[in-house]
């Protein structure tokens, strides 16, 4: 009677002590990372405000081509909320038509966003253009001669009630350019996690399908490539920079 | 009382496993009220998500009526397991807190919500804390870019239905993707992303249903779960379709502030559809033991 007392004794003070420990142990872990991911958060560098002036010197002439029309900080938005009111998602926002001698007329269309989050990211054109009515077809990955070498930028072929548009675009995520969300989704998660918040920037030009322009799609997006390609070479250090990360510097 | 007597050992242990039971609240409480805080601030202040908050407090309000139950005579597993469960969701959430992450932010937090209650709930009891948990996860938001993919289809196919109803009364609308005009007003089928939450949501409001308002057949909540998709979507052509009408009568203006409301009366019409329902299907079980 005597033994089995003490052990049970012991065997109740292990009991009540086990839910205590658990419960002890919970809340210190729990409070630990709540303080770890505020360090965590207060650790993190972003991109300076003054970055954005880079985009104020996108060059008006090059290469043959020049601006006609200026429609800065207008977007045609496609995040709505649910009237229709654009939401503002960008921090910059270049929108220019250029043209050459042959008479083609280029869309570029430069969105920046300073800060990159999971939820709060620079979106592709073709979930705009898909969710404005258009079909999109065509849909590639073509090279882009850059100074820093060829890149892989992207293109598509959006089709709304006859209106055409050829699209090709790239989206620079802090120094990588890329054009899949999933692959744009996990570079911020990289950079993050190594402390950098970085910026991104769509880099987008289009063009629409005039009867009798002579223009297949291949052919649209190869103009639109090689527009994109001058574009990068005849700006400057800072813009160059801005527009493809490293790859806007000769290596 | 004496020291050493069973009964001052029975209130001390008693005394014991209340304070424990209070750390672990406490340790949901610091891990779950910044998550929610976070998730609010950044989705629920749109006007297309109004059901988050709901899913989230029928939820908590199923844990809370399970409070008298909470011992510490969970099964043998989950006494091993519920350590390292919570670990790892503190850890997701440490990342998602801090990289604004929401997804891995919320799993995380929910993880080691479930963790901290298994470890309180004995065997008949763990069920509900497992079901109450997995309906938890539908207040975290859905990735942005999945739900595009998979969302912007439907509601395209939404916004066309709503259309050729509509004009075949004599209205005036016309759709171009995603945005509707009405007259010369224009209304979006919900933000691209908010609507596909609003369809997972509604499918919790059926999920959360079905757990309080029980049913004695099986097969009886098999027809519920399998109807659910098809009310969730009736809901929201309901939902766009009022708005359609209230900006036509009322102006866009009008349309704005009737917004939150109709996703609240989005939830009410699925709720009463579902009790409907429920009254037939048990109407139909008594007839047919009769």
């Amino acid at each position: 009677m005597c033994s089995t007392g003490a052990s049970g004794r012991q065997s109740t003070d292990v009991a009540r002590s086990e839910p205590v420990i658990f419960g002890g142990l919970v809340a210190l872990l729990a409070a630990g990372a709540l303080a770890a991911s505020g360090m965590m958060a207060a650790r993190l560098r972003t991109v300076p405000a003054s970055a954005s002036a880079a985009l104020d010197h996108i060059p008006q002439r090059f290469a043959g081509w020049r601006a006609i029309e200026d429609m800065d900080g207008t977007l045609a938005p496609w995040r709505f909320d649910a009237f229709g009111h654009p939401v503002e998602i960008y921090d910059r926002v270049v929108s220019r038509t250029y043209t050459d001698a042959a008479g083609h007329r280029v869309m570029l269309m430069l969105a920046y966003q300073r800060q990159q989050f999971q939820e709060e990211r620079v979106h592709s054109p073709e979930l705009c253009y898909f969710a404005q009515g258009f079909v999109l077809s065509a849909r590639r990955g073509l090279l882009v001669v850059l100074p820093g070498g060829p890149a892989t930028a992207r293109g598509f072929t959006g089709n709304a009630s006859g209106r055409r548009e050829d699209v090709v675009y790239w989206i620079r995520t802090g120094d990588t350019l890329t054009s899949s969300s999933l692959l744009i989704r996990l570079q911020v998660l990289l950079y993050a996690l190594r402390g950098r918040i970085v910026d991104g920037l769509l880099v987008r030009a289009s063009i629409i399908a005039v009867p009798g322009d002579g223009l297949d799609p291949t052919s649209r997006q190869a103009l639109l490539a090689g527009f994109l390609s001058a574009l990068t070479f005849n700006s400057s250090r800072e813009t160059r920079y801005m527009l493809a990360g490293p790859q806007g510097h000769v290596r | 009382m004496i020291v050493g007597s069973p009964n001052y050992n029975g209130a001390a242990r008693v005394e014991a496993e209340r304070e424990a039971l209070l750390l672990l609240l406490g340790a949901i409480a610091l891990v779950v009220v910044p998550t929610v805080l976070d998730i609010a601030a950044t989705f629920w202040s749109r006007a297309d998500d109004t059901d988050g908050p709901l899913v989230l407090a029928a939820s908590v309000f199923g844990l809370w009526r399970l409070r008298g139950t909470f011992n510490w005579h969970c099964a043998a597993a989950i006494r091993a397991l519920a350590l390292p469960f919570a670990v790892l969701g503190l850890c997701a959430f440490v990342i998602g807190h801090s990289l604004r992450f929401y997804q891995l932010e919320g799993g995380g937090a929910v993880c080691f919500t479930w963790a901290c209650l298994s470890r309180i709930a004995d065997r008949p009891v763990a069920g509900r804390v497992n079901f109450l948990c997995a309906i938890l996860l539908f207040v975290v938001p859905f990735p942005a870019s999945l739900a595009d993919a998979l969302l912007v289809p439907m509601k395209l196919m939404l916004a066309h239905a709503v259309v050729t109803t509509f004009s075949a009364m004599g209205f005036p609308v016309a759709s171009h993707g995603v945005l509707l005009s009405i007259g010369f007003d224009q209304l979006a089928v919900a933000d691209a992303c908010a609507g596909l939450r609003s369809l997972l949501s509604l499918c919790a409001v059926g999920l959360l249903f079905v757990y309080f308002v029980p049913s004695r057949k099986v097969a009886h909540q098999v027809v519920l779960l399998a109807l659910l998709p098809v009310i969730a979507l009736l809901a929201n052509f309901r939902r766009v379709s009022l708005l359609v009408l209230i900006t036509y009568y009322f102006g866009a203006d009008w349309g704005e502030s009737a917004h939150n409301l109709a996703g609240y009366a989005e939830v009410a019409f699925t709720v009463s559809l579902f009790l409907l329902l429920h009254h037939v299907l048990n109407r139909g079980i008594r007839s047919a033991e009769h």
